[in-house]
């Protein structure tokens, strides 16, 4: 009787260890949308697609640009976007040199989650209404390129464009987008 | 200052905060964290209630936790219009501060107290007062003075539309300026203000709702008129003591907190209008102003019939048609101005860019011109932009 416990009871353990351990494959199956998710964001590096965004603009203004590679990227996208920082994975902004010639503006947010897009969103739409009442004080005929910014999202991505060629800058970011 | 005081101040600076952000008290929230507090002070102002917060200081250290409040404080005001003359941030980078730490040192002859950057300040600010102002000028005479110098020796920045904005250092602080000679708008008010003060005039910077702008009120015979100096370092005395009605043509303020303007006395373009008693003879007197490169004048219509009113009207929108649809070189606009049985009519022409005239004097253009006819003999044709007279062509 008493190897019969003692049996039962190895039996019974062996079978909750088991039980413990036998159901690895659960959350992988869940994970899996996740990693669809992450995969929609530029598959270049910041700088390479600021090129290629670069490239499509087109302008005929000097365009200065900045990215999460700067000494103090922070502070630089509090500028456009005063998201708190943990939540950007990287940036990159291209901006008129000297803004008393033009308004032209390209950015692009990637975010780590995909729930902050939104709020990024808005406070780059709240961004271009700030301009367009700076410019309209300052430079009034600058002002219009700010009526046609395009404001949009892409998988992880925020994205402003304020360019006379913003058709061929949106869809050279499209392209970009794995 | 004591322990317990210094709480006290700590809870009521954070009660101020919350308070002024919205409008019914909704219950207590707790805190014994500073950077919780901070967390949730920024938090609790993005909605639109009133929040009565208990700062529990049990292990904290009482300054961070004040500066944590500051701090908070400083941040909200940046973006959002708030009924106070100080500590106003324009274009999220220029903020408007008191100067009256200078002008008083100035006004007492003792600069006890200053720091040197204040010191220098004041030094700079006392010479110049020392070169404009002279004896027997009147209050008006001495704001023109200040407003004439600071229109023609400070270099307006622009830097202030670059995305990440390349204004040159202190540009928005009588300091910077006046060492410098470069100003951003709150640059240009806050050193009008500095020297109108240090001459015993009521003096206030006006900020505009976006947060976008700023500008002056002076005091003249108990009456405030509106000055932007930043606007005319391009077109002199357009924004040179206006009233409110005018200045609503290009401003938007806090009505209700600013001063009311009603001045008219020592409005630029009042002062100089002349009698018009035939309307026809408008677009003459326009042009003629032009010719003579004024670029504020206006004229006093008086006793006219509603007939008359409207080919006034006609004639004035016409005449700005006109000119800004021609002429790439200066544009027009104008304001009328309500009086006793008469309207006024002021108008202001603003030069774009420099013409050739004001780089080049009137007798080596035209040596140029003899130069370009000897060498080009039939093929030299006079410059289209002007005329004979060498007078930009307008229309």
């Amino acid at each position: 009787m008493k190897k019969f416990v003692i049996l039962l009871i190895t039996v019974l353990a062996s079978a909750f260890v088991l039980g413990c351990g036998g159901e690895p494959s659960a959350p992988e199956i869940t994970e899996e949308p996740v990693q669809t998710q992450i995969t929609e964001e530029p598959t270049q590096s910041m700088f390479d697609l600021a090129e290629t965004l670069r490239a499509a603009h087109n302008g005929k203004t000097e365009l200065s640009y900045a990215s999460s590679s700067d000494d103090d990227p922070e502070s630089e996208l509090a500028y456009v976007c005063d998201i708190d920082y943990g939540k950007v994975k990287d940036f990159l902004m291209l901006f008129a040199a000297d803004g008393s010639k033009s308004a032209d503006e390209i950015v692009v947010i990637v975010l780590k989650d995909q729930a902050d897009v939104k709020t990024a969103v808005d406070m780059l739409r709240t961004h271009v209404e700030k301009r367009k009442a700076l410019y309209d004080a300052y430079e009034p005929a600058l002002a219009k390129a700010l009526n046609k910014a395009e404001v949009f999202s892409e998988g992880r991505c925020a994205v402003l464009i304020v360019s006379e060629n913003a058709y061929d800058v949106r869809n050279a970011f499209m392209e970009s987008i794995g | 200052m004591k322990k317990s005081t210094k709480i006290l101040t700590v809870i009521l600076s954070a009660l101020l905060l919350i308070a002024s952000f919205g409008a019914a008290a909704v219950g207590a929230l707790s805190y014994v964290n500073v950077n919780k507090l901070a967390a949730s002070l920024e938090m609790i102002s993005q909605t639109s209630e009133t929040t009565k917060v208990s700062v529990k200081t049990v292990g904290e250290d009482l300054d961070e936790l004040s500066a944590v409040v500051e701090d908070v404080k400083t941040k909200l005001s940046v973006g959002e219009d708030v009924a106070q003359e100080n500590d106003v941030c324009i274009a999220n980078d220029y903020w408007i501060r008191d100067t009256s730490a200078v002008s008083d040192a100035y006004k007492s002859g003792s600069s006890e107290g200053l720091d040197d950057r204040q010191k220098e300040t004041l030094k700079m600010a006392s010479d110049l007062l020392d070169k404009l102002i002279k004896k027997n000028m009147t209050s008006y005479d001495k704001e023109k003075a200040v407003y004439e110098w600071l229109t023609n020796n400070i270099n307006s920045e622009l830097g202030m539309l670059t995305v990440i904005p390349t204004s040159s250092e202190s540009s928005d602080e009588p300091f910077g300026v006046l060492k410098y000679k470069s100003a951003v708008c709150v640059g240009y008010a806050t050193t009008f203000r500095l020297l109108m003060q240090m001459l015993g005039m009521e003096c206030m910077v006006v900020h505009d709702t976006s947060l976008t702008h700023s500008w002056d009120l002076v005091k003249l015979d108990d009456e405030w008129y509106h000055v932007d100096c930043y606007f005319d370092s391009d077109c002199a005395y357009r924004h040179f003591n206006l009233d409110d009605a005018a200045f609503e043509q290009d401003h938007d303020w806090n009505k209700d907190f600013f001063p009311k303007a009603k001045g008219k006395k020592y409005s630029y373009a009042l002062q100089n209008a002349v009698q018009l008693d035939d309307i026809c003879s408008l677009p003459e007197l326009v042009m003629d102003k032009v010719k003579a490169n004024e670029s504020v004048f206006a004229c006093i219509l008086k006793d006219i019939g509603k007939d008359d009113e409207a080919l006034a009207v006609y004639m004035v929108n016409r005449i700005e048609e006109i000119i800004n649809s021609g002429s790439d070189e200066i544009s027009f606009d104008h304001y009328w101005a309500e009086g006793e049985g008469q309207y006024t009519l002021c108008m202001f022409v603003t030069r774009i860019s420099d013409t050739i005239e004001d780089v080049i004097d009137e007798e080596t253009l035209e040596t140029a011109e003899e130069a370009l006819e000897k060498a080009f003999g039939d093929l030299y044709s006079p410059s289209d932009l002007y005329d004979d007279d060498h007078v930009l062509r307008v229309g």
